[in-house]
């Protein structure tokens, strides 16, 4: 792919895209989702006096993830910031306040994506909640084995497996349950968490219209983030749906120590150029290696959720699943990009 | 040996509007540094934000200096987002920070207020993003630079020669960074990758103590 592509995106002006998605997503799903002032998302129906609210603070350009994934059975306060750049602090700690207030000064649970601005703007937002007297407290959510080495798991980036904790932390907030047992339940749930990604070719930035990375059509990469970096191992030259997942399940598994006769998650994610018929693909070889392994899946997703723009490529995440973790999975959540039936089906 | 020069209110309203004009100047150049090991965004943001702080240095100089510094990070931190947001928001909040506690009223600032300033917005900054010198951030421009501010300050220099040394400072850390690995931000990803590009945080450094350079030589201050 050369970087003297043009960019052919359904876009107006690149100043105005925050301000026209979230119009366009708001004006879409006003049954589900609302704005508060111009810039913070809530829902229509709010879950009211007494429950913990959970705020969450990004960069857009990842849609559905999580602009588009608020609502019951998810979180409650989104604060979208610019394109893969997250809210500015002062403004993720409007959300935390409106959190508080509309709540009826209920404990507010603030979810974090373990990425440098997300941290720091995050940080900075809980620290001006907390000098105000809001009772606030995060959980920094990480996943991505390609980031960090086994014992620093703390420093890995968040990505797609940060959907199994907005789900159950959702799912616990819907329910009535106490703000201090939600952070208990996640932080175990995200620590058994485990993701590893692939990209086949890079996007374009939708405000320069440069290429995100440069990757020869002949290559594919193994470890880039959700912003498209560069992973850190360089380039192999393309293989066979099945030696990919081979490769990334694999190392998913070993990295988790997901052993015979463990009930688990799965996410196969979409990056956003990837169609769901090369998803499906994937998961045939890997409910193979499932199988081979006495892995058990419970009710797998497969979806674009975190996405990079045009991106080509999937990411596999796996968690540990108890009893309680499978019944909050498939408990009801309605957003207006991620639904949940529940029992229903 | 001492030097009591000052600078006023509307002095500062002037650098800041010189800084912001060349980072405006900047931006494709900043955002092309930042394609090499991060995502493209830095000049971009940059620009946005400190354009953004210049249009309001009437609105926000309304009130005293901390006033000033204050609202203009906060607009920083708000319109470029990110960790450059927070980041160079801080550098301007944290220098409001030190005025609101040891300036508070003075109209006019001396090179040491401003090396005081300075030090505290350093300190915010190494807080806010947990980065030392020789991780390839930003740090390793300013920290140098603000030594320098502070060397100057014994020597009684004017602002003019203070901020040119700084500058200087600024830039050669700023260079440094190129045969740094990154550990902090979207480039660590790329491990040793990232040797041989500088750090686009750091560069942004340095063009803001080349502006504010520039700005006291021009008013032979």
């Amino acid at each position: 792919m050369s970087t003297n592509m043009v960019m052919k995106k359904f876009l107006n002006k690149p100043e105005n895209i925050v301000r026209e998605l979230l119009d366009g997503l708001v004006k879409s799903h006003g049954d589900l989702i609302k704005l508060v002032g111009s810039d913070l998302i809530i829902r229509t129906k709010p879950k009211g006096k007494g429950k913990v609210w959970i705020v969450f603070g990004q960069g857009i350009g990842h849609e559905p993830a999580y602009d588009a994934m608020l609502g019951y059975g998810m979180h409650d306060v989104e604060v979208p910031g610019g394109i893969f750049s997250c809210a500015g602090g002062d403004r993720i700690y409007e959300g935390i306040k409106l959190a508080w207030e509309s709540s009826g000064h209920t404990p507010v649970l603030q979810l974090i994506a373990n990425h440098e601005g997300d941290v720091i703007n995050g940080t900075m937002a809980y620290e001006m909640a907390k000098s105000d007297g809001i009772d606030v407290e995060y959980v920094i959510l990480y996943d991505d084995i390609a980031s960090a080495p086994k014992g620093q798991e703390e420093k890995r980036r968040g990505m797609g497996g940060m959907t199994f904790s907005f789900k159950i932390a959702g799912a616990m907030a819907e329910q009535g349950k106490k703000r201090d047992e939600i952070v208990k339940k996640v932080k175990a749930l995200n620590a058994s968490t485990r993701t590893l990604s692939v990209a086949l070719r890079a996007c374009m930035i939708p405000t320069t219209g440069q290429l995100l990375f440069h990757l020869d059509e002949s290559d594919f990469i193994i470890g880039p983030g959700v912003h498209g970096e560069p992973g850190p191992e360089g380039p192999l030259k393309m293989m066979s749906a099945n030696e990919i997942m081979d490769r990334v399940a694999e190392r998913v598994i070993e990295d988790g120590a997901f052993k015979s006769g463990d009930e688990v998650l799965v996410c196969i994610n979409g990056s956003g150029g990837t169609t769901l018929m090369e998803m499906f693909i994937l998961y045939d070889r890997l409910d193979g290696i499932f199988k081979k392994r006495n892995i058990k899946p419970h009710r797998p997703l497969v979806a674009n959720i975190i996405t990079t723009q045009e991106m080509a490529g999937f990411s596999l995440s796996l968690c540990r699943a108890d009893a309680e973790t499978k019944k909050l999975w498939d408990s009801p959540a309605n957003t207006p990009c991620f639904k949940c039936l529940g029992d229903l089906v | 040996m001492s030097n009591n020069a000052a600078m006023t209110k509307n002095d500062l309203i002037e650098m800041i509007g010189h800084i912001s004009a060349k980072i405006v100047e900047n931006k494709e150049y900043l955002s092309k540094l930042d394609t090499e090991i991060g995502d493209g965004d830095h000049g971009y943001g940059m620009a946005s934000g400190f354009k953004s702080f210049a249009e309001k240095l009437g609105e926000f100089g309304a009130g005293d200096i901390g006033g000033l510094l204050k609202k203009g990070g906060f607009e920083i931190i708000k319109v470029v987002g990110g960790a450059s947001g927070a980041i160079f928001g801080t550098l301007f909040m944290g220098q409001a920070m030190h005025y609101e506690s040891k300036l508070k009223g003075k109209e006019t600032l001396s090179l040491g207020d401003m090396t005081g300033m300075f030090t505290e917005a350093l300190c915010q900054i190494k807080k806010r993003g947990g980065a030392s010198v020789g991780e390839k951030t930003m740090v390793d421009a300013l920290e140098p630079a603000v030594g320098e501010l502070d060397e100057t300050v014994k020597e009684g220099a004017s602002f003019r020669d203070a901020f040119a040394r700084a500058a200087k400072k600024a830039r050669e850390g700023a260079e440094g960074t190129k045969k740094m690995v990154a550990t902090k931000g979207r480039a660590k990803n790329l491990g040793q990758r990232s040797i041989g590009y500088p750090d686009p945080g750091a560069m942004s450094t340095a063009i803001i103590f080349e502006a504010m350079a520039e700005f006291f030589a021009l008013k032979n201050l």
